[in-house]
């Protein structure tokens, strides 16, 4: 069996996820709040109001308290000289193996939230796939794309 | 050819009759609605002046539009009022394909169309030249230059053939006849009958149903029976059209497909375009012992949104490995195969009975009264489970890997580990539980992947597969004999798995 990847990916990571997820149960309460209006004045039922609170409170807690230090912990990865091997899932666990010499091209993207944070993610295109290393600092970000793209490019070939 | 060419002025005539018909509708409503002017004269004069219009421009079209090859790049330039250059090089090329339509044959010529790799508008289509033309330019941009010029050949191209194989009429046959668009039928009445049954009010039916004395059951059998036979009809021709004539020819440098009845068809492959070959046993043909042969190559597929090609229609299944014997040898493998353990067939005989319960049992409980007949279909999927965890396998030789899965249909494929895009190892709770995982490797297809899977192998095993993808690495772990299944496609001996060298991944840190 393969060990697994070893690098971890930015530890503030999970303070940008946690963030991220805070602002969808925001929008959600929003949404919320927009259908009580309607509750008040044109007589809609109340129930589904307080149902959608219900789940959102509950998903919400569970995608800010729990999950993004779960994720954090089982992120990993390793970059090396022909591949580049990915390993994530809270739940389902998922190895990703990337040959260099397939690579077409790395990009790095960043977010406003991941902005604030100082963080990049690393996207990695094939010609039938994409991956992607979330939240890692820039620096990291950008020497890990150069490298990936140095290694593509010494092992250009065909499709 | 590095001066510049115009094509045949009869795609002055295609070109206009394509624009024309991309103008119908507001041309029909120019015709009968009318322009708010009341005279039919100036209506009609109004759509003679626009066809006249679209004429002119398919002549003008047809005059700017240019092709060459020149450094070895695909030079176009086209356009009627931006001028347009499109400069494909050789290398981006992934298929070349020629075709003739009616009007094309009625003037001896052909239509290519050159596909890339991704987007779909980065290729190029010369809608009437010349066979010669098509296959000097299909020379110059397949890569061998030192064929360049070479004799001519009838039909086929201007290269030898090196072997051919012939779809035999029989066996256009039974292809069109089995082409059981199994599923789609069966969708198609899933939601014909949801529909149906919203919209019929029930005294209209009841009514119907008095007048043809027929039941409620013979009503919708009556139905369904009726719409099974159309799908089927029309599989049936539509195969029938489709690999009419059906010959596979292998040259120097790649395949190339012709098939058609009325639009004669042909796609070249070069062999260093493929990706991977799949040969599949539907579910009506392998009880008779038949299979169809796909290629996967990249570039954007043919235009019917299928992104493989077909190079065999129809087959029997014990002649296929000598079919890749004889047109794609860096195929033909032997390998000892590795089957899914036995903790494992309960998962998946609960992956063939969860759809049925899912979306069939459980809502027919619910919302029909406590239905209880779907419940007959359970059987199935239990037989369907049982028949995946028999047939799933998969196994290495060397540089190539072997995957073996069934959804409906059995489907084998063999891919070769430097083609592989990426390769992934996942397990879920209840498989890692029982120590299991799934591996998949994705080959490039068309413009995106096509992943082949097999479930719930021991995950030790799975890792093995997983180990092997990354470059350089040997399996010393995969021993074939003793799980051997007699029925693997591509027969299992136990040949020795690759050179027991296993070298420790090397991480380079950065």
């Amino acid at each position: 069996m393969r060990p697994e990847p070893r690098e971890h990916i930015h530890p503030k990571a999970i303070t940008a996820w946690r963030i991220s997820a805070a602002l969808t149960v925001l929008f959600y309460l929003t949404m919320l709040i927009v259908y009580l209006i309607f509750v008040f004045t044109e007589d809609f039922p109340m129930w589904p109001a307080w149902a959608g609170l219900l789940f959102v409170l509950m998903a919400g807690l569970f995608d800010i308290a729990i999950i993004p230090e779960l994720r954090w912990r089982k992120w990993r990865y390793t970059i090396a000289e022909s591949e580049i091997d990915l390993m994530r899932g809270v739940f389902i666990i998922k190895r990703t193996l990337i040959p260099v010499n397939r690579i077409q091209h790395v990009d790095t993207r960043q977010g406003p939230i991941l902005r604030y944070f100082g963080l990049s993610s690393v996207t990695i295109s094939t010609a039938a796939t994409m991956h992607e290393i979330p939240a890692l600092d820039d620096e990291t970000a950008d020497t890990v794309r150069n490298h990936i793209s140095k290694l593509a490019r010494v092992a250009r070939e065909d499709v | 050819m590095f001066e510049p060419r115009r094509q045949h002025p009869v795609a002055a005539v295609t070109g206009a009759l394509r624009s024309l018909r991309e103008m119908l509708i507001p041309l029909v409503i120019v015709l009968f609605v009318g322009t708010g002017s009341d005279s039919q004269v100036i209506n009609m004069s109004i759509a003679l002046a626009f066809v006249a219009f679209l004429f002119i421009g398919g002549v003008v079209r047809w005059y700017r539009f240019t092709y060459r090859v020149e450094d070895d790049e695909l030079r176009i330039e086209h356009g009627l009022l931006v001028r347009r250059k499109k400069y494909i090089p050789k290398e981006r090329i992934q298929v070349i394909d020629v075709r003739s339509g009616i009007i094309q044959r009625m003037f001896g010529l052909v239509s290519l169309t050159v596909q890339t790799a991704g987007d779909n508008r980065s290729g190029a289509e010369i809608n009437a030249l010349t066979l010669e033309d098509a296959n000097l330019l299909k020379e110059l941009l397949n890569g061998d230059k030192k064929t360049a010029g070479g004799g001519e050949e009838t039909g086929t191209g201007a290269l030898p053939i090196d072997d051919a194989w012939v779809l035999q009429p029989r066996h256009l046959f039974i292809a069109a006849t089995t082409a059981g668009s199994f599923g789609i039928a069966l969708s198609v009445i899933g939601t014909i009958f949801s529909q149906v049954q919203q919209s019929i009010d029930e005294e209209e039916m009841a009514e119907y149903m008095e007048r043809f004395i027929l039941s409620a059951g013979q009503f919708w059998v009556t139905i369904i029976a009726g719409l099974v036979i159309a799908a089927w009809l029309l599989s049936f021709f539509g195969t029938l059209i489709r690999f009419y004539n059906f010959r596979l020819i292998k040259q120097h440098q790649g395949l190339v497909v012709k098939s058609g009845l009325f639009e004669q068809k042909t796609v070249s492959i070069p062999f260093h375009r493929i990706q991977a070959v799949r040969v599949v046993e539907g579910i009506l043909r392998q009880p008779f012992g038949y299979a169809t042969i796909y290629l996967e190559s990249a570039g954007y597929g043919d235009e019917a949104g299928n992104r493989s090609t077909i190079i065999a229609p129809l087959m029997k299944k014990r002649d296929v490995q000598d079919f890749i014997a004889q047109m794609l040898p860096e195929f033909d493998v032997s390998t000892g195969a590795i089957t899914p353990p036995k903790r494992s067939r309960f998962r998946f005989i609960f992956r063939g009975v969860r759809p049925i319960l899912l979306f069939l049992v459980i809502p027919a409980l619910i919302f029909l009264d406590l239905a209880w007949y779907p419940l007959l279909l359970l059987p199935f999927g239990v037989w369907l489970g049982i028949r995946r965890y028999r047939d799933s396998a998969a196994g290495i030789f060397d540089q190539t890997v072997v995957i073996r899965s069934r959804s409906l249909a059995l489907t084998t494929a063999i891919l070769r580990k430097h083609r592989i895009q990426a390769a992934d190892l996942i397990a879920n709770p209840f498989q890692r539980r029982l120590d299991l995982a799934s591996f998949t490797a994705t080959v490039a297809s068309g413009d995106g992947g096509q992943p082949f899977t097999v479930q719930d192998l021991d995950r030790e095993t799975a890792g093995e597969f997983y180990h092997w993808a990354a470059p350089g690495n040997y399996v010393p772990g995969i021993e074939p004999g003793e799980t051997s299944v007699p029925g693997f496609t591509l027969q299992s001996h136990p040949e020795p798995v690759g050179a027991p060298t296993e070298q420790p991944p090397s991480h380079s840190q950065f």
